[in-house]
């Protein structure tokens, strides 16, 4: 089951690439650079979905005491972790010869940098913590009041002035991108979703099983 | 328009290295685990023996 | 060396990074920039400004021997001289828009350190002729002004 969804990401993430790179244009203002948008927007909305998982499974912890709430929870918080990581490292690269600055102080940078280290410092807290029901209780709290940052993130680029442009896809409105590069947007979107479901399916998986031979 | 291949090559390489990263430690992990559970159920047999 | 000691090494790192990045979001993303017309109604010379409007069509002049670069930007309202030395970003052009840092000269000239470009949401495949977004870009510029 879980090497099934493996092979599935595996999959989708070749189509992503033929995709990316093979039926989507040059576009036009931006040139090639362009096509680092196929990973940095996918893994972005990612990273919101993982940090939205976190919140939702850190209520069912508070809510139900159940261990597998406490697992999703952890599992889903690395993988956002991750993926954060790529998506500020990819929009980073292509900044410099886009914007002219590998880095700038702006809302949306702030906000996703800030974001990432939130739960860098939750992954340290269950760390920190060796009783275990109390290391889930903590992070369960951090869970939620991280989660707060998730939307500041996203609506940055609407509430404040930003280098960084509004989004294209996910807002209101018209759609301003042709179709061949809003297919690989989507089809990427679908695939690194897929690898998400993946790693946390396998972390969750490993976290049960630490708890047996612990046990 | 420059196409900066460079940039689209080193942040597609980044990535893949990162999260090839997490798999791989995801795979050892599990590797690991499975062993120490094959060594708890023979445990007991040892004992017998 | 214990485990303790380390994620208390870890911790503190956060904390000061966390610290340092909310430090940096409240003194410069709530303004990232101001607006020509904002610095037309009280420039202070030598003060740092960030400073974001469009590219006026035509005011570019590059000399690529001497790396001098000199346009003027607007807000639709008002509109600023700015001159760097360096090359520009590669979005960088006429009826774009771009947010460059520097300080207001005694000149009256803004002389900018740093060239950004600031890249609109819209896409746009080869074929698909339409003109450099001037006007998108000021729609852009507006909404960001009146979201203050």
């Amino acid at each position: 089951m879980t090497r099934a969804l493996g092979w599935l990401a595996t999959l989708g993430l070749i189509g992503g690439l033929v995709m990316g790179f093979g039926v989507a244009p040059r576009e036009v203002t931006q040139g090639n650079v362009q096509r680092i948008m196929y990973l940095h927007v996918p893994t972005a909305w990612v990273a919101y979905l993982a940090f939205g998982i976190v919140f939702f499974a850190s209520i069912g912890y508070l809510w139900t005491r159940s261990d597998a709430a406490d697992r999703l929870a952890r599992a889903s918080a690395e993988a956002g972790v991750i993926f954060t990581g790529v998506t500020i490292t990819a929009g980073s690269i292509w900044g410099k010869p886009t914007w002219g600055t590998w880095w700038t102080w702006d809302a949306r940078l702030t906000s996703a940098a800030i974001m990432f280290v939130m739960y860098l410092g939750y992954l340290l807290l269950r760390g920190i913590i060796e009783e275990p029901e109390q290391a889930a209780r903590y992070s369960a709290v951090l869970g939620i009041v991280a989660a707060l940052d998730v939307p500041l993130v996203h609506f940055s680029v609407y509430w404040w002035r930003t280098l960084h442009q509004p989004p294209t896809v996910m807002k209101p409105g018209p759609v301003n991108m042709p179709p061949a590069i809003l297919a690989a947007l989507l089809v990427n979107v679908v695939a690194f979703t897929l690898l998400y479901t993946y790693f946390v399916v396998k972390r969750v998986n490993t976290l049960r099983r630490e708890h047996e031979v612990l046990a | 328009m420059a196409d900066n291949w460079q940039f689209v090559a080193a942040a597609y390489g980044l990535a893949a290295a990162v999260l090839g990263g997490y798999w791989r430690r995801l795979v050892r992990l599990d590797r690991k685990l499975a062993a120490a559970q094959v060594r708890r159920r023979n445990r007991p047999a040892d004992k017998i023996q | 060396m214990n485990r303790n000691a380390k994620f208390i090494a870890g911790g503190g790192v956060i904390a000061a990074a966390l610290a340092y990045m909310i430090y940096a979001g409240v003194t410069q993303s709530a303004v990232y920039f101001i607006t020509p017309s904002e610095l037309r109604a009280a420039p202070v010379s030598g003060k740092a400004y960030r400073l974001g409007g469009i590219v006026v069509p035509g005011s570019v002049q590059w000399n690529p021997a001497s790396l001098e670069l000199a346009f003027t930007l607007s807000d639709g309202r008002g509109s600023v001289p700015v001159r760097h030395r360096g090359t520009p970003p590669d979005l960088f052009g006429e009826g774009r828009g771009a947010v460059v840092e520097g300080n207001w000269s005694r000149e009256g000239h803004f002389t900018a350190s740093l060239i950004m470009a600031k890249h609109s949401e819209d896409y746009k495949a080869p074929r698909g002729t339409s003109g450099a977004g001037y006007q998108d870009l000021i729609r852009t510029l507006e909404k960001d002004g009146s979201s203050r």
